[in-house]
């Protein structure tokens, strides 16, 4: 209270009102994304060039049976980051928690600066760090394992050195990404893409139920009689590839 | 159109259509200038699943040959975010689809609607 009166004397209330809106305007900035949320505009890549190992195994990709999400597998964080399904952020003090309706999708965003202690496992959704930066969480993940880029078999190669960037930044009730992608083995430079999504205040997330024996039925060609042909495909399917580094 | 523009456009889709596709997003079916339109299908099956959903039906060609084709839509969740349900149709149903042709998979298509029974269309997701 000393201190509120020593400002009366020598600041007007207009100027403490002010300040404390600018104070709680920032907090209410950076502490507003949660919710849910579904995609407005999905980007297109920008900066892709890719090297001659990721072409190869672009060559070698057999979109019949190479993509382990026809068979219920969660795709790695690159493609679950441009699902048109809803997600839900929920923010934390010390963490903030991004689920992904698609495939059930969980990530954890450290923020309380904690580094990925040396055990820690590579895995599709990696390890991420965030901090904001003004009114701009940017969060980093490394310790991803090999999986798709894209649908169309481009490759990202789980090398030491790759990694993912994501800039979220809140524009009026619409949230923009930023997303790039850093991966040395199969592109010349970092490539990035933006997407917008539409705050969805009573999104309900669904569970994703996904049964590969029924999911992987979907595209064989059928001849007659469609379960028997999905069992008998189902019998001959291949074991889950392995994106080379 | 009768089932012979329905064949023509079929064959003209195959052997035209560009090798470039991906599941997602939409490129395993590249011609979405040409829709496929088949009148009198019968509803084998509605397989109503995630990641994709598919629709088993017989159609019997202009020459009297009928074959089981096999469409695809989106996902459970999305349908029934988009008001479309399992019990959309049933089994012996009649039905006309319009859909998309896959670039490379003989009678694999992408659904773009269905014409129920009672004349309702139905866009599909």
């Amino acid at each position: 209270m000393k201190f509120i009166r020593n400002l009366k004397g020598t600041c007007s209330w207009r100027f403490i009102v002010v300040f404390a809106f600018l104070i709680t305007g920032v907090n209410a900035q950076e502490s507003n994304l949660s919710g849910g949320w579904i995609m407005n505009e999905r980007g297109s890549w920008q900066g892709l060039v890719t090297t001659e190992s990721a072409e190869l195994v672009l060559a070698k990709f057999d979109r019949s049976v190479d993509d382990p999400s026809m068979r219920c597998i969660a795709p790695g964080l690159i493609r679950a980051t441009e699902s048109q399904a809803p997600l839900e952020i929920v923010e934390q003090d010390h963490q903030i928690l991004i689920l992904y309706e698609a495939f059930n999708v969980l990530r954890r965003v450290h923020m309380d600066g904690r580094i990925a202690p040396e055990w820690m496992p590579l895995s599709p959704v990696g390890y991420s760090m965030g901090n904001w930066q003004g009114d701009e969480l940017i969060v980093e993940t490394t310790h991803l394992t090999p999986h798709l880029f894209n649908d169309d078999g481009l490759p990202f190669s789980g090398h030491p050195e790759g990694k993912t960037i994501e800039r979220y930044r809140l524009l009026n009730n619409r949230l923009e990404l930023e997303f790039t992608v850093v991966d040395p083995i199969n592109f010349q430079r970092p490539v990035t893409r933006t997407h917008t999504f539409n705050r969805v205040p009573d999104a309900t997330l669904l569970h994703f139920h996904c049964d590969p024996l029924e999911a992987t039925g979907w595209r064989i060609p059928v001849t007659g009689d469609s379960l028997r042909d999905l069992l008998r495909w189902l019998e001959l399917r291949p074991a889950i590839p392995t994106i080379p580094h | 159109m009768s089932k012979i523009k329905a064949s023509a456009c079929f064959l003209v889709t195959i052997f035209f259509s560009v090798i470039t596709f991906s599941h997602h997003g939409g490129s395993m079916y590249p011609d979405r200038e040409t829709e496929l339109i088949f009148d009198n299908a019968i509803i084998d099956e509605l397989l109503f699943v995630n990641p994709h959903a598919r629709l088993l039906f017989s159609w019997t060609d202009s020459d009297g040959n009928t074959a089981v084709w096999d469409g695809e839509l989106s996902g459970s969740n999305e349908l029934v975010r988009s008001g479309v349900y399992s019990d959309l149709v049933e089994p012996g149903d009649r039905v006309t689809i319009k859909a998309w042709a896959h670039s490379s998979i003989p009678r694999n298509l992408r659904l773009v609607s269905i014409i129920l029974p009672n004349g309702q269309e139905v866009p599909l997701p």
